[in-house]
C-alpha cells in the first residue's frame, strides 16, 4: 500500500518535474526572444520614423601621425583617407561627430527572421 | 526493500526538481516582452554618450551597458555588456560619410547562446533594449588608444576571439570567453603589442585582478547543468570573471591617463 503511494507520488513528481523543465526552457527562450524583439522594436521605431539613418560601413579615423603604424593594410589605406577628415584635430581636442543617429538595421532588415545576435 | 528504492527515487526526483528551479533562478531569464525605454529615449541617451566620448577626444573607448536591472545582478557586477567604441568615418545609406562612433562587440548568437560572434554596430543599437539608462565609459590613455587602433585594424583582433561562450568566463584561462574577457584580451594585446595568447594570459594572470563570481557554487553547478551559456569548465577553484569595473581598475593602475566615467540621462 505504502509502495503504491510512493509510486503515485513518483509519477506526479516526474510529471511536474518535466513540466518545470519545459517551463524553464520556454522561459529562457522567451527571454531571449523578448530581448531580441525589444531591441528590434526600438530599432524599427527609430528607422521607420526617420530618426536614424542606416550605416553601411565604418572605418576607424586614425589620429594624425598614426597612419604609418603597423596596422592592417586595408585599414592603413582607409586610414589615409580618413586622416584627411581628421586633420587639424589634435590628439586631445574634442572630436566632431554627426548629429544624425546611425543604426545597422533598416526596417526591412530588422523585420526579417533574425539569426543574428542577442544583446546582453 | 522496495520501499527503500521508491523513497530513494522520490528523493532524486525532488532533488532534480529543486536543481531545475535553482537553475532557472540563476539564469535570471525573466521575460521582458516590452522595451524598457522609448526609441526617443534610446536615441537621446546614445547620442549623449557619443557626444561625451567626442568631447573627451576619445578615438577608442570601452563602453558598458546595463542589459538587466541592477537588482538582478550578482554582487560586484553592474554592467552586463562591454565593447569598444571607435571614432570612425561612417558611410551611411545615401553614400555620404559622417564622423561618429562605431561599436565593436562580441555578441552571443540568438539561436545558440553558447557561441559568440564579433559584430560591429552603432551606439543606438548598443543601447537598444537596455534595462537601465546608464553607461560605463573607460577612456584609455592616448598611447593605449593608438595601440588599440592598431590591434583593431589587424588580424590579431579576430584571432583573439574564442567563439565558445560562457557568461562567467575565466579571464585567466583559455577555452571559454565572454565579451568582457575578449575586451581584456584585446587590451592586453595592445599593451604588450603581441598576438600571442599565451603571453596575453600570462600577463593577465600576473597583473589583472578578476571579479569573484558571488554566486554559490551550488547555483553555479546548476547553471552549468541547465544553461548552455554557463559553464565552469574553464574555472579552477572559486569562479572568477572579468568585469567593466575590474578592467577600469586595471587600466587606472597601469595606464597613466586612463579615465573612467559613468553617464546617465
Amino acid at each position: 500500500m505504502q509502495l503504491h503511494l510512493h509510486i503515485r507520488v513518483l509519477v506526479i513528481c516526474a510529471a511536474v518535474s518535466g513540466a518545470v523543465i519545459v517551463h524553464a526552457a520556454d522561459s529562457a527562450q522567451n527571454a531571449s526572444g523578448a530581448s531580441t524583439h525589444a531591441s528590434q522594436a526600438v530599432t524599427i521605431g527609430i528607422t521607420a520614423s526617420g530618426q536614424a539613418v542606416l550605416g553601411v560601413a565604418a572605418v576607424p579615423l586614425l589620429s594624425v601621425g598614426a597612419v604609418g603604424m603597423s596596422i592592417g593594410a586595408g585599414s592603413v589605406a582607409a586610414g589615409r583617407g580618413s586622416a584627411a577628415v581628421a586633420s587639424g584635430v589634435s590628439n586631445h581636442d574634442p572630436l566632431p561627430i554627426t548629429d544624425q543617429t546611425i543604426t545597422v538595421n533598416s526596417p526591412a532588415e530588422a523585420l526579417k527572421p533574425r539569426a543574428g545576435t542577442a544583446p546582453r | 526493500m522496495k520501499t527503500f528504492f521508491a523513497r530513494f527515487a522520490l528523493s532524486l526526483l525532488l532533488l532534480r526538481w529543486c536543481f531545475i528551479c535553482q537553475a532557472a533562478s540563476f539564469s535570471g531569464s525573466s521575460a521582458h516582452a516590452e522595451a524598457y525605454f522609448s526609441s526617443e529615449q534610446i536615441i537621446q541617451f546614445a547620442k549623449k554618450v557619443e557626444r561625451k566620448l567626442a568631447a573627451e577626444g576619445a578615438r577608442v573607448a570601452i563602453v558598458a551597458r546595463m542589459g538587466r536591472p541592477l537588482s538582478e545582478m550578482p554582487e560586484g557586477m553592474h554592467f552586463t555588456h562591454v565593447a569598444f567604441a571607435v571614432y570612425s568615418n561612417i558611410t551611411v545609406a545615401d553614400g555620404t560619410s559622417v564622423p561618429g562612433y562605431a561599436i565593436y562587440n562580441l555578441y552571443q548568437k540568438d539561436d545558440k547562446p553558447s557561441v559568440s560572434q564579433l559584430v560591429q554596430d552603432f551606439p543606438v543599437d548598443f543601447f537598444a533594449g537596455v534595462a537601465q539608462l546608464e553607461a560605463g565609459i573607460l577612456i584609455p590613455s592616448h598611447e593605449l588608444q593608438q595601440r588599440l587602433l592598431e590591434v583593431n585594424g589587424s588580424p590579431t583582433y579576430a584571432s583573439l576571439h574564442e567563439p565558445r561562450y560562457s557568461l562567467i568566463a575565466n579571464p585567466y584561462t583559455l577555452g571559454r570567453q565572454n565579451c568582457t574577457e575578449f575586451v581584456l584580451d584585446v587590451v592586453n594585446a595592445a599593451i604588450y603589442q603581441t598576438n600571442d595568447i599565451k603571453i596575453i594570459k600570462a600577463n593577465t594572470k600576473a597583473y589583472f585582478k578578476a571579479q569573484p563570481v558571488n554566486v554559490s557554487p551550488f547555483k553555479l553547478m546548476l547553471g552549468s547543468m541547465f544553461s548552455a551559456e554557463v559553464t565552469n569548465t574553464d574555472q579552477r577553484g572559486r569562479a572568477v570573471t572579468a568585469t567593466f569595473e575590474k578592467i577600469s581598475e586595471y587600466l587606472q593602475t597601469y595606464d597613466q591617463g586612463a579615465k573612467v566615467l559613468s553617464l546617465t540621462p
